[in-house]
C-alpha cells in the first residue's frame, strides 16, 4: 500500500488544497487515462466543482476593501485556510491586515482546517475592537 | 447564576438596568456589586474625537458575549453578570459598554470583571471606527 498522489488524479479539487489532500492508493498506480473525452470530463468536473463563497467584512476591513462583502469563487471542498489567499487576491487593500486574522463560519470561530460549503455564512473577523 | 446580554442601538442610557442581575438584590446574597462603564474619551492618539462608530456582527456578537459571560460566571462562582454594548454612533462622553457583576465577595468579582472585559476585547466581533471632529 502506498501513500501516493497520482498525477492523473490532480483535478481542480485536489490542486486547490494540496496541503490538506492526501490520496491513498493501494498497490500499483492505476493505468493513466487519456483521450479527448477524458479531458472534457475533467474540465466539466473542474467547472462543476467550483462554488461561490460570500465573505462578509466589517469595521476597518470593510473600509479598506470599500465593500461589505466579497464573493469568492473557490473549488468545492476548500478549507478556511484557503480563504486567506483568495481574499487577499480579491482585495489587495486588506492584505497587510490579514496576518493572524480569524474567520467565522455560521457565526462561530472556524479552525483553518474546517471545510467551507457554498451555503455557509462566512465572515472575516480579524482584529476586533469592542469596548 | 444568571447572565444577560444586550446589544443596544446608540449610547447606553445611564439608567440602564439588567433585570436578571438586579434580581439578586432581593436575595441579599451578594456582598459585592461592581458596575463598569466604558466611556468614549475625547482624545485618541493626540487628536480630538467626535465619537466612535461601533459595528457589531449579529447574532455572533450576542452569542459570543453570552458564552463568555456564562464561562466567567461559572469559573468565578458569580451570582450574575450583565453586559450591554452599543452599536452605531456613540459621542464623546457617552457610554458604549456596561458590565455589572454580583458576587458573594469582592475578590472574585474584581477578577471576573477584568477577565471578562479582556475576553470581550479579544473575541467579540464588534469593531469601532473613529469619527474625528
Amino acid at each position: 500500500m502506498g501513500l501516493l498522489i497520482h498525477p492523473f488524479d490532480l483535478s481542480a479539487r485536489y490542486l486547490s488544497d494540496l496541503s490538506f489532500s492526501i490520496l491513498f492508493t493501494e498497490g500499483a498506480w492505476p493505468r493513466p487515462r487519456c483521450g479527448s473525452n477524458w479531458i472534457r470530463h475533467r474540465v466539466d468536473e473542474a467547472v462543476r466543482l467550483k462554488m461561490q463563497v460570500r465573505v462578509f467584512l466589517f469595521g476597518p476591513y470593510a473600509s479598506a476593501a470599500q465593500a461589505a462583502f466579497v464573493d469568492l469563487n473557490m473549488p468545492t471542498g476548500s478549507r478556511v485556510a484557503a480563504l486567506v489567499s483568495a481574499l487577499t487576491e480579491a482585495c489587495p487593500s486588506i492584505a497587510s491586515m490579514m496576518p493572524g486574522t480569524r474567520f467565522a463560519v455560521n457565526h462561530a470561530f472556524a479552525e483553518p482546517s474546517q471545510v467551507v460549503h457554498e451555503a455557509d455564512e462566512v465572515a472575516l473577523i480579524g482584529m476586533v475592537s469592542g469596548g | 447564576m444568571s447572565v444577560q446580554v444586550i446589544i443596544f442601538d446608540g449610547a447606553l442610557p445611564a439608567e440602564l438596568v439588567f433585570k436578571s442581575v438586579r434580581g439578586n438584590e432581593r436575595d441579599c446574597e451578594s456582598g459585592a456589586a461592581l458596575v463598569f462603564d466604558g466611556i468614549v474619551r475625547r482624545m485618541e492618539s493626540g487628536k480630538p474625537l467626535k465619537g466612535l462608530l461601533y459595528e457589531a456582527y449579529e447574532p455572533m456578537a450576542s452569542r459570543i458575549l453570552e458564552n463568555l459571560a456564562q464561562g466567567i460566571v461559572t469559573k468565578h462562582g458569580l451570582h450574575s453578570l450583565g453586559v450591554a454594548h452599543s452599536k452605531g454612533l456613540v459621542l464623546v462622553g457617552q457610554r458604549s459598554l456596561r458590565v455589572e457583576i454580583r458576587a458573594a465577595h469582592r475578590t472574585e468579582a474584581l477578577a471576573a470583571m477584568s477577565e471578562f472585559i479582556d475576553a470581550l476585547k479579544r473575541d467579540v466581533p464588534i469593531w469601532k471606527t473613529a469619527e474625528w471632529e
